[in-house]
């Protein structure tokens, strides 16, 4: 066979099973608020309880990695496995650290490294995307995720600047600065698009 | 710049899964360099020149 790419055994039963995974997903988003509504949880617990969904998304990323001609690469692999790791240490100790302070359970020089973590936590995420690039071996796929971070830094260096002296002359609210880290990540959603339309690929983060 | 990527895949009846795997690179790679939405850089270029047995510039020519 000379033409288009033949579809590798087991890929169609992968991307349903993705689907299914999304479907799953989609549900628990909108069903763990509802059933915790029901519920007598105390409200620290309810947001830890809220972002268990987020858990759904590993198997669903899974599935539809393996639907894809090569499957999972492992640079691809390495960086899954980073940016979960990143996000579950985010979630655990934003968590802990609202909990103890609220509850005062912490004080002096301990509030430090609660308040830090969390942040460094979403710099594991930045460190993530930027070992995807390096370890990536394919030369096409890296270009496509340098366009990627290119753009969504682009965007998210003008939004913070365009803001900050809106902000300044008072034309706008304050808003807290780690907002231009999910600025960034949106724009790596920007930058597949972008990646889409003109070269005809999305790219990998 | 154009290329005869595709047709002398087709010579030796190579999908595009063929061909990246021969080259150890991604079937979007393949794609992208066949439509001539990428041109690839010097090395990988040899090494498509490698494996066809030809010149780079029997593969690839300036537009």
């Amino acid at each position: 066979m000379t033409g288009e790419e033949t579809e590798r055994p087991g890929a169609s039963a992968h991307r349903k099973a993705a689907m299914i995974w999304a479907g799953v997903f989609v549900v628990a988003m909108f069903g763990t608020p509802f059933l915790l509504s029901m519920t007598a949880m105390p409200p620290g617990w309810k947001q830890f309880a809220m972002l268990m969904p987020m858990l759904l998304l590993i198997p669903m990323v899974r599935a539809s990695y393996a639907a894809q001609p090569g499957g999972m690469g492992a640079p691809t692999r390495r960086y899954m496995i980073r940016l979960f790791t990143a996000m579950g240490v985010y979630m655990v100790s934003l968590f802990a650290a609202k909990y103890l302070l609220k509850h005062h359970m912490v004080e002096g020089w301990a509030v430090w490294p609660l308040a830090l973590l969390p942040g460094l936590s979403v710099v594991g995420a930045f460190y993530a995307v930027g070992m995807l690039i390096i370890e990536q071996k394919d030369e096409y796929i890296r270009m496509l995720l340098v366009r990627q971070t290119l753009v969504a830094s682009a965007l998210a260096l003008a939004a913070a600047t365009v803001w900050g002296f809106l902000e300044n002359f008072g034309l706008v609210d304050h808003i807290d600065a780690f907002y231009w880290a999910i600025v960034w990540f949106f724009g790596l959603g920007v930058g597949a698009i972008f990646n889409r339309i003109t070269v005809g690929s999305w790219g990998g983060c | 710049m154009k290329n005869r990527l595709k047709v002398l895949r087709a010579e030796r009846d190579w999908t595009q899964g063929d061909l990246a795997d021969r080259l150890e690179i991604s079937r979007q790679s393949v794609n992208a360099i066949e439509t001539g939405k990428y041109d690839p850089s010097l090395p990988l270029a040899f090494r498509i020149a490698d494996l066809f047995e030809m010149k780079i510039e029997e593969i690839f020519q300036r537009d």
